[in-house]
Formats: structure tokens, C-alpha cells, sequence
């Protein structure tokens, strides 16, 4: 094998051609899966706002509902 | 209040984009059928069937109110309301594990408690609880 800085030199040449290539086709194929998380997570923040601003006070109901269902030993209804 | 074992796939999901659990719906369903922790990636009535009797339990399970999803000092925490099942005539049961998941995707499993042994509701009114730990959170993690 010739290692020389020549050959080297040449090899690696060859190597950046190639990984260019494929990063030039695999840019724009990143930058659409990309745009479209970008996208995902703006429509999904604005609905999670949504959701949190309709659930307002439902934690305090549920924790309050679970410990008079365990005070009355699971038996929430008069027998 | 019983230990929390989670599913093995969840560890890698949280890595991997899976959940987004401050704004996913989840939810807390009811079996007697022991769910495999070790491979099991999805809720579902085969893998993990609902209770036979299963009046007034809604299909899938209950949706849990989340309180908060966040971090301090580099530990993430995830606080969730308690769940109650209520029975209508006819009860709920036989059940033994309670399984965590997350329905906005794709039912991907998160966790469960085992309660040891089976129980059923058997009157109208009557409750079980799942009962998240408020101050350590149902998921905690650093």
C-alpha cells in the first residue's frame, strides 16, 4: 500500500467527492423533514395551550374526588 | 401506595421522539392479564385485556389530568392527577394491573403498578384509585 502524502492527498479528495454527493442529496430531503417537525411542533404548542387552558382546575377536582373515594373506603355511593 | 415498574420500550422512546408527555393524553387502563415489561410496546386489548366485568369502566381506560411535565436541577418529573374507576350495577373486575400509556401515540406503554392481587368492584359506586405520588411525580427522571 502507498501511504504517501500524495496518494493520501488524492484519496481524500476522492472521499470529500463523494460525501458531498451524498450530502447534497440528502440536504434537501433533511430541510422537508425538518420543516415539517418545525411546522408539527408550532400547531402542537398552540393545541397543548388549548387543552391545558380548557383543563384549568381539573387536577384539583380528580385529587379531591380520589381522596373522598378512599376516605368512604371506595364506596361512594349509600348502600 | 404501589411501585411504579416501567415498560423497557418506554426508555428508548423518550429518546427517540415517542411521547411528548406535557400535552399527550393519558391514560390508566385496568387488566388482570400481567403485561411483559420487558417487550410489550403498545396497550392493547389482546396483549393486556380489559376487566370481564367492566361496567362503567370506559373503554381504554381512564384519561389522566396532568398537573406538570418539568425539570429542576437536571431530574424531570411528571405530576399527574389520582384516577378513580367507578362501578355502575354490575362492577368492574376481576383487575390486578393498571397500565400507564400514551394515547396520542399510538397507545405506546409507559408503565404499570401491580396491586398484588386481583380485585374486582362489585357494586354501583363502587371506587378504585390510582394514586400518583404528588410530590415525586408518577414518572420521575434524571
Amino acid at each position: 500500500m502507498d501511504f504517501s502524502p500524495d496518494k493520501l492527498r488524492a484519496r481524500f479528495a476522492e472521499l470529500t467527492e463523494k460525501v458531498e454527493a451524498i450530502q447534497a442529496k440528502r440536504n434537501p430531503v433533511r430541510a422537508k423533514r425538518d420543516d415539517l417537525v418545525a411546522k408539527q411542533i408550532r400547531e402542537l404548542s398552540a393545541a397543548d395551550a388549548a387543552v391545558r387552558k380548557a383543563e384549568a382546575g381539573l387536577f384539583d377536582l380528580d385529587q379531591e374526588r380520589a381522596l373522598i373515594a378512599r376516605a368512604l373506603g371506595g364506596k361512594t355511593l349509600a348502600e | 401506595m404501589v411501585a411504579f415498574t416501567k415498560f423497557s420500550t418506554f426508555i428508548e422512546e423518550i429518546f427517540e421522539g415517542g411521547h411528548a408527555l406535557a400535552g399527550d393524553t393519558i391514560k390508566v387502563a385496568l387488566t388482570n392479564t400481567a403485561p411483559t415489561v420487558a417487550t410489550d410496546a403498545a396497550w392493547n386489548l389482546t396483549a393486556h385485556p380489559a376487566p370481564t366485568a367492566a361496567n362503567g369502566y370506559a373503554a381504554g381506560g381512564n384519561s389522566v389530568t396532568m398537573s406538570s411535565s418539568a425539570q429542576t436541577t437536571g431530574t424531570y418529573k411528571l405530576v399527574l392527577a389520582d384516577s378513580t374507576f367507578t362501578a355502575t350495577a354490575g362492577g368492574i373486575g376481576p383487575f390486578r394491573y393498571v397500565i400507564l400509556y400514551n394515547f396520542s401515540k399510538t397507545n405506546k406503554v409507559i408503565g404499570m403498578y401491580d396491586y398484588g392481587s386481583s380485585i374486582t368492584l362489585t357494586n354501583a359506586g363502587d371506587a378504585f384509585t390510582v394514586d400518583f405520588d404528588p410530590t415525586t411525580g408518577a414518572i420521575q427522571a434524571s
